[in-house]
């Protein structure tokens, strides 16, 4: 792709190392970063640290922009399907980092009450968890769930460029993800650009966290979708339990559902283009298992 | 022209910091005109260290079932290193995907020397192991010849 597409490239990779810079300031360095603590930051950004980031920001705003419109023009299958969509859902804001967990079909519950609704369990054909909602089984998290449980807290810039791509409030088709993906990208720049021109240090980086036994859940909108943890601590305030759930365990049922609508409709593709397609409805997702899917083994059993 | 030494590893994963100790050796002779830089081997890292050098020099840790201690030298501006790399160094994916990359993008410098050091302890915590240790010193040794006595041998 880069010797046939090197602006593309380029550009996609200048965009992901303004996201490493902006990690590097806020988070001290760029992968694992080590300026996160219990109860905030070791130490706050200054006001100049972060305006130095606006004009790489300004400019990926326009360069998201256009990648908007590059994918909005790809091909894409006609395939949709009626997913239960969860994601967080803030009063004001795009979720991000906190609110009520809401799904298209009536859910609408806070974060500690996650485990009440979800179950994750061993299945035996894969190597994978497995989440589902206990009552109604597959559903779906990550930019679709996102984009259809929030739509109207993206900014105008972004349902603009949304509308421009041809793409309603409400999309089910998974191939479109990757369209989605980038009005998220141009979203995450206007809002960055906003908190580094407000940007004041003020009060302490961090309140202070008194070591004890607690119970705590919380959940966070990943790239992939929500991703919930809990922590139980004892009386030292070490922990003593721990559970994490990632998004890719909660979409894995929707991948494999997605792949069982799709093959009986491609069977008269040559082998190479149906397992491309496959391979494609899996990277939809964006899965950590995503590295396992370039050498996707297609068995074709005939009946 | 300016030559740029880049150390791949993880400093707590055992013999994974091989890379790292090579650079960090080579960093106290202060090699005159040469940048000498720790990395953890992202790619897109990798490719902005290295651009518009005139020779860049990589130091990995291997993992190609060898011996603790043996030294693999490429060409990767002869040999795409895909192949070869790619099931040698425990940061194949970042290293071999970087080159090939940049190759494509044409910001591959004019020459490219890939030093990949075999490992058996990639624990984390852990330190060298003492074939790595001896490895390390003769790379660096190696590398500060090749690049600072006969530069035209890099490459």
């Amino acid at each position: 792709m880069a010797a046939d597409h090197a602006g593309v490239v380029q550009r996609g990779l200048r965009l992901k190392k303004l996201g490493n810079q902006i990690v590097r300031v806020v988070g001290g360095r760029e992968i694992h970063p080590v300026n996160v603590r219990v109860g905030g930051f070791y130490r706050l950004p200054t006001r100049a640290e972060l305006l130095a980031l606006g004009e790489e920001l300004r400019w990926a705003q326009d360069a998201a922009l256009e990648t908007v419109r590059w994918v909005a023009g790809f091909p894409f299958p006609d395939f949709e399907r009626d997913y239960e969509f969860v994601a967080l859902r803030h009063p004001l804001e795009y979720p991000m980092n906190e609110g009520r967990l809401v799904s298209s079909r009536g859910l609408d519950i806070p974060v500690d009450a996650y485990e009440d609704h979800f179950l994750e369990s061993h299945r035996p054909h894969s190597n994978a968890l497995h989440s589902v909602l206990r009552e109604r089984g597959a559903y779906q998290v990550g930019p679709l769930a996102r984009y259809n449980l929030n739509f109207e807290r993206l900014s105008d810039r972004t349902q603009q460029a949304a509308r421009e791509a041809r793409l309603g409030p409400s999309c089910r088709n998974p191939f479109k993800s990757i369209v989605v993906r980038a009005l998220e990208t141009l979203h995450a720049c206007e809002e960055a650009l906003a908190l580094v021109e407000a940007w004041q240090p003020v009060g302490p980086p961090a309140l202070e966290a008194v070591p004890g036994p607690g119970l705590g859940h919380a959940c966070t909108e990943a790239p992939r979708g929500i991703l919930y943890h809990r922590y139980r601590l004892d009386e030292r305030g070490v922990i003593a339990e721990a559970k994490i759930v990632p998004p890719t365990s909660q979409n894995q049922k929707s991948i494999e559902e997605d792949l069982w609508q799709l093959v009986p409709r491609h069977l008269d593709l040559p082998k190479d283009e149906l397992t491309w397609r496959c391979e494609q409805a899996v990277r939809n997702y964006d899965p950590c298992i995503s590295c396992a899917t370039h050498f996707l083994k297609l068995e074709l059993e005939e009946a | 022209m300016s030559t740029v030494v880049i150390g791949v590893g993880n400093p707590d994963r055992g013999d994974d910091a091989a890379g790292l100790e090579v650079a960090r050796r080579l960093r106290e002779s202060r090699p005159e005109g040469v940048t000498v830089l720790e990395q953890l081997g992202d790619a897109a890292r990798l490719m902005d260290a290295w651009r518009g050098s005139e020779c860049v020099v990589l130091v990995d840790a291997a993992c190609a079932g060898g011996p603790a201690g043996r030294v693999h030298r490429f060409n990767a501006r002869r040999e795409p290193l895909f192949a070869t790399l790619r099931h040698a160094s425990s940061h194949s994916f970042g290293v071999a995907e970087a080159l090939e990359l940049s190759r494509a993008l044409g910001t591959l410098p004019p020459r490219v020397v890939v030093y990949a050091i075999e490992g058996s302890c990639f624990e984390p915590g852990a330190g060298l192991s003492p074939e790595v240790e001896q490895a390390v010193a003769r790379v660096a040794e190696h590398v500060l010849r090749e690049v600072c006595l006969e530069p035209s041998a890099c490459g």
